[in-house]
């Protein structure tokens, strides 16, 4: 009886061995073959280029063997050479098909630019272009393999002149000669070019145009575009133009607050999704803290959360420079410190614990709720201000030894600084201590707009409708849509100029018949809220206070 | 006994065999891969966009713990594009109206572009690993195109930067959206009726909630107001008159997926991890 069972086992092992050791690949000749393989690259000139007219060598290196079948993709003949020269006539995306006859195929993606004009600048004579006064001469580098007939257009922004002083628009040489600026900021000279009777993608060229006298500079992150900045400067002289400057990087998804320090601008990108969202798997986190340098010539990552659970994207932030620290909040339950040096960091809580949250204040139950959504925070002569916009809302004030150890789970007294603006949905805030003032924005339908109060009456401000009284409001605003309820995000962040007390934000509107999205300013000779730029919808801003002619 | 050690013996000779005779299903060589040390490698880069044509900065610390040299390091990437592609129409009030798509498609395979021979020199003490500071370079012609601020609408650009039909389905798509206020902006903005003329198309009944009217398109009206709708051109749809531009957007820019290779005189590959670079 054993002997048999042992036979009967042995059956079914060798079985087991046959039946396991299959191949599962369908028998189809049109199925892709790892073993099959190709390269491809330029041969000559431009070879990172990959241009219309460029030859590119592509070389078989399957392990297999057999009839070959070059497809292009680009509806040319296919070619059944073993290493095929090919010339793209026309610029786009191609996929590339190798096939070997009876064994499948691999397919590759190619990308074929067309032929552009590169504009780059000749060397500036003080290193900086200087308004009314440097003169600029532009270089031109276009391949042209096939020598073809060329014709250039140049157009020039409004306020440029030729050397002798003569307002130039257009131009059709070849080297449109010297030119200087009228305007400072971004000047984008553009340049159409027709290539064998063929209209080329214009291209264009910012020339950064500095002020002739050293002034603080603003940034400013514009939603779905660039960080800009721009030169503050007083007392402009009527011939001179003050334009905004685009530093070609992008200002990511919601850069709700951007910091400034040292020479460098910390973009806070909250990411796509900054309210409220039922993250289970924790992985819609896409925010990041980006440091560009004040040129924006580079770029770099110091924390991202990208992957990572959507509450953990960077929100608002301030910086400490004695430290060295960047505090950063996330959505809605505490704060988070990093040092400056940092670069490349992936967000973990266990490595960026929060450094304070609502619970470890004494304020926990007592004004500050378990979710209490953060809007703007600033240390204000050693104390903490920390702004919250819905369920407990206002200012809450804190010391770094008001920080508890744990989490309150019994009543604990309030820290001494005390609550500001106790029951106003505070979305930002600047104080101006100097003068004594606090500035902040309400986003509330009947009260949105820009409040001004001193420090001492800030103290006096419990409920809406002290908003009311004559003076605290400076403008009225009517808010744009973005965000949900409680969630809105509104006006980001308040930049103050410390010197003449002017106040910058950004503001996104909702009826531009009543007043226009833009850059704004608060005014405190006229006490008014001005329009520094119109039609641009901007987060953070932010203030570089070392001047400069340029950046 | 000795027929059980017979069987055992053979009982593991074939599990054995199961286990590595099988080429396709070898869950040996699915699970590890034997062979040799590869060089180490890493590498940080100082900025993480640049303007296309620029060189990327990079630096590198590298060593071995095999008996191998090394031989030489390889940068490599491949290309991808991001579009944005943006339509809004100014023109309905009822609701905003705005068809956004952002794709990102691999556009060129991971390819070699620069290739750094080994100094034995680079050798730091201090960090116990070779350095490489250097740098490498990319392409003008991946330069960030924007399509914004239209003044003066392009058909051939629309054509060329919009998929084919994205007009016509924006159009139909926003036709069932449309409320009589909707309706009524368009028509009168575009010239296509007075306000008077709309009015006549329309009818009301009362609310008894809000106390006011609920305003309708007369049936009978339906087909006159579509066949206008019909011959407004998309261009005309997507107008802003208060700025005189076309709400209309597209850009497209380049990312690379670069990585670092460190390759010994055997060839075997140490790999450093991929690096996204924007190009603008």
């Amino acid at each position: 009886m054993k002997a048999k069972v042992k036979f009967y086992l042995i059956i079914v092992l060798f079985s087991s061995v046959f039946s396991s050791c299959i191949d599962n690949m369908p028998d189809i000749e049109d199925f892709p073959n790892e073993k099959i393989a190709f390269q491809y690259k330029v041969n000559g000139d431009y070879k990172l280029d990959y241009l219309v007219g460029s030859t590119i060598q592509f070389t078989n290196t399957s392990e297999l063997k057999g009839t070959l079948t070059w497809d292009f993709g680009d509806g040319t003949a296919v070619s059944t050479a073993e290493n095929p020269i090919h010339i793209y006539q026309t610029a786009g995306n191609y996929e590339v098909k190798l096939t070997i006859e009876g064994q499948g195929f691999t397919a590759k993606k190619i990308l074929i630019s067309d032929i552009f004009p590169t504009i780059t600048l000749s060397p500036l004579a003080g290193g900086i272009c200087e308004v009314k006064t440097t003169p600029v001469q532009f270089n031109v580098e276009l391949p042209n393999p096939q020598n073809l007939a060329v014709e250039y257009k140049w157009l020039f922004p409004s306020g440029t002149v030729t050397s002798a002083g003569l307002p130039i628009a257009e131009s059709t040489a070849a080297n449109p000669g010297t030119v200087k600026f009228m305007s400072v900021g971004s000047q984008k000279v553009r340049l159409q070019t027709t290539l064998g009777g063929r209209v080329l993608e214009e291209s264009y060229i910012n020339v950064q145009v500095g002020y002739s006298q050293t002034v603080k500079t603003l940034y400013f992150a514009v939603k779905g575009g660039n960080l800009m900045a721009m030169k503050l400067i007083n007392n402009l002289p009527v011939d001179i133009k003050n334009n905004p400057f685009d530093l070609g990087v992008k200002s990511g998804q919601h850069p709700l607050n951007i910091l400034f320090n040292d020479t460098s601008i910390y973009v806070l990108d909250a990411g796509k999704q900054f309210s409220y969202v039922n993250d289970l798997d924790g992985n819609l986190g896409d925010g990041r803290i980006m440091i560009v340098s004040r040129n924006g010539a580079t770029v770099e990552t110091m924390l991202s959360n990208v992957g990572g659970t959507a509450f953990n994207d960077p929100f608002y932030g301030f910086i400490e420079p004695t430290e060295k620290m960047l505090y950063f909040s996330d959505r809605n339950t505490g704060i988070s410190k990093i040092t400056l040096d940092k670069r490349n960091e992936t967000f973990a809580r266990d490595k960026y614990p929060y450094w304070v949250q609502n619970g470890t204040l004494g304020y926990y139950n007592n004004g500050l709720q378990f979710g209490s959504i953060t809007s703007n925070f600033a240390k204000v002569n050693g104390t903490w201000w920390w702004g919250k916009s819905y369920a407990g809302v206002g200012i809450f004030r804190f010391k770094d030894a008001d920080i508890l150890s744990a989490v309150v789970t019994t009543p604990v007294p309030n820290p001494t600084a005390g609550r500001l603006l106790s029951d106003i949905y505070v979305k930002s805030f600047v104080v101006d201590v100097p003068r004594q003032i606090v500035y902040f924005t309400v986003r509330d339908d009947a009260y949105a707009g820009f409040y001004k109060v001193s420090l001492a009456d800030a103290e006096n401000i419990k409920t809406f409708d002290d908003l009311k009284v004559a003076g605290r409001l400076i403008q009225s605003l009517v808010p744009d849509a973005e965000g949900s309820a409680g969630e809105y995000v509104y006006i980001t962040q308040l930049a103050l100029d410390a010197e003449d007390g002017s106040v910058y934000f950004g503001y996104r509107t909702g009826d531009a018949t009543k007043v226009k999205s833009g850059l704004k300013r608060y005014n405190p000779t006229t006490n008014k809220v001005e329009n520094v730029l119109d039609d641009i919808e901007i987060y953070g801003v932010t203030i570089n206070n070392a001047k400069s002619k340029l950046f | 006994m000795k027929r059980i050690l017979d069987i055992k013996l053979l009982l593991i000779i074939l599990m054995t065999s199961l286990l590595v005779s099988c080429e396709i299903n070898d869950p040996i060589d699915n699970i590890v891969k034997v062979g040799k040390v590869a060089p180490h490698v890493f590498w940080e880069l100082p900025s993480s966009s640049v303007n296309a044509g620029d060189k990327v900065p990079f630096y590198a610390q590298y060593y071995t713990t095999s008996n191998e040299e090394i031989d030489r390091l390889e940068v490599w990437y491949d290309i991808n594009e991001v579009s944005v592609r943006t339509v809004s129409c100014p023109l309905v009030s009822s609701f905003k109206y705005t068809v956004s798509s952002t794709k990102t498609v691999l556009s060129r395979e991971f390819q070699e572009i620069e290739n750094y021979k080994h100094e034995p020199t680079n050798w730091l003490a201090l960090k116990k690993a070779y350095i490489l500071d250097t740098a490498f370079q990319t392409s003008k012609t991946l330069r960030q195109l924007d399509w914004k601020e239209v003044k003066t609408f392009d058909e051939a650009k629309f054509n060329a930067y919009f998929p084919t039909g994205f007009a016509v389905q924006f159009k139909d798509s926003m036709y069932n959206l449309l409320k009589v206020a909707d309706f009524r902006k368009i028509m009168v903005s575009l010239n296509l009726m007075t306000s008077t003329e709309f009015i006549a198309c329309t009818d009301s009944v009362p609310n008894p909630n809000t106390g006011g009217q609920d305003y309708f398109i007369k049936e009978d009206k339906k087909s006159v107001l579509k066949t206008k709708y019909e011959g407004i051109q998309f261009k005309d749809l997507i107008y802003d008159a208060s700025t005189q531009l076309y709400k209309v957007e597209y850009s497209k820019a380049y990312k690379l997926g670069a990585r670092l290779k460190v390759i010994d005189k055997t060839g075997i590959e140490g790999v450093a991890d991929k690096k996204d670079i924007e190009l603008r």
